[in-house]
């Protein structure tokens, strides 16, 4: 090693860049600003949880997302753990490069019109895989809903519904209204948060929330 | 043994600038691999289908963490090369790089041909390790040519 300072400022400028990214990915997104919205729950709303919620989670959601997806289990499991104190209302913002997005929204609305919407919700996500790409997405909720055991006379009516395709367009303004640019996206009480890196930061985000 | 070489200093610093480059790009995406459960969907750009891929672990390792490694070791190594002045050397710097461009051509594909999206960064990953290739082989043909004129002069 005959020049040192050279390999001194090597290893600083390494550290630096590690050090650097770490902690501007850990600072998180600037777009994450404080306000508060005061996000409507309706009654035409998907909704489980607690009917006298000390929280609220809003999520605005896409059965297309491969990140939404992800998620779910995650968000499963906070309302196994903290259902008796919070609500979630899940709100469909299927975005337009999914081309099966929004007829899988229609297929869970259609669901919740026989009371079912949380079953086919959880099996849209956990088979996004077997109909994101598929040319035939309806024909497979279909099935989906003949298996939940729905009336499937209806589903097929249900599914091409003004009111269902209603319900969706509206969720979708509202989301626009709250600067929704990504899915999956939560709102803690009206505050929108930063993506937590799994069960246990949300567990902690929302504890902190809930104080 | 120290030996002299005629690689311009312009290219030296052209090789730590881009493996420089590299390394910041695929540590970058190394922390948000670990960082982040998924990568969202966005409206304007849509989803990183690239960095969620099955193709973005090998044996449990993200890719982006090799890459981050195999731009350190080149720096490393390159300043080795240039503290000791032993430019042989270059030649196995030529040799590593070969890893870099085949995985630059085979992550590329499978972004073209598989997963049918790109990724920005790993683009960007792909155009260092293929600067890289092209400087190692560069720096090599210098400093043989050199080392042929030299054994030509002591004849």
């Amino acid at each position: 090693m005959k020049n040192t300072i050279i390999w001194v400022l090597f290893l600083v400028v390494v550290v630096g860049v590690v050090v650097g990214i770490i902690y501007s990915a850990k600072k998180g997104n600037p777009d994450v600003k404080d306000t508060v919205y005061d996000i409507q729950v309706s009654e035409e709303d998907q909704v489980k949880g607690s009917n006298n919620p000390k929280l609220t989670i809003v999520e605005y959601s896409d059965y297309q997302c491969p990140a939404c997806a992800v998620y779910a289990p995650v968000v499963d499991e906070i309302m196994k753990n903290y259902g008796s104190t919070t609500r979630l209302v899940y709100k469909d913002f299927p975005l337009d490069q999914h081309k099966n997005g929004k007829i899988a929204s229609y297929a869970a609305e259609a669901a919740g019109l026989q009371g079912k919407y949380w079953e086919m919700h959880d099996e849209l996500f956990k088979t996004q895989a077997d109909w994101s790409e598929s040319e035939t997405a309806l024909k497979t909720f279909s099935e989906y809903a003949a298996n939940l055991g729905l009336d499937t006379k209806k589903f097929a009516v249900d599914v091409s519904s003004d009111a269902v395709k209603q319900r969706v367009e509206r969720d979708i303004t509202s989301g626009k209204e709250y600067r929704v640019s990504y899915t999956p996206t939560f709102f803690l009480n009206g505050k929108r948060i930063e993506n937590p890196a799994g069960y246990e930061a949300f567990k902690t985000l929302i504890d902190a929330t809930a104080k | 043994m120290p030996q002299q070489s005629n690689i311009p200093r312009w290219l030296i610093a052209l090789f730590f600038l881009v493996a420089l480059a590299g390394f910041v790009d695929a540590t970058y995406l190394t922390v948000q691999h670990f960082l982040n459960v998924a990568p969202p969907c966005y409206i304007l750009t849509g989803c990183d289908t690239v960095t969620t891929s099955s193709y973005s672990v090998i044996v449990g390792i993200p890719v982006a963490l090799l890459g981050a490694l195999y731009y350190l070791f080149m720096m490393v190594f390159a300043l080795f090369v240039l503290d000791s002045k032993k430019h042989h050397l270059l030649q196995h710097l030529a040799f590593f790089s070969w890893a870099g461009i085949i995985a630059a051509i085979y992550f590329t594909a499978i972004q073209a041909f598989v997963i049918k999206a790109y990724c920005l960064y790993c683009l960007a990953s792909a155009m260092s390790s293929v600067m890289l290739f092209l400087i190692a082989q560069h720096k090599w043909r210098i400093h043989k040519r050199h080392m042929r004129a030299i054994s030509r002069d002591s004849l």
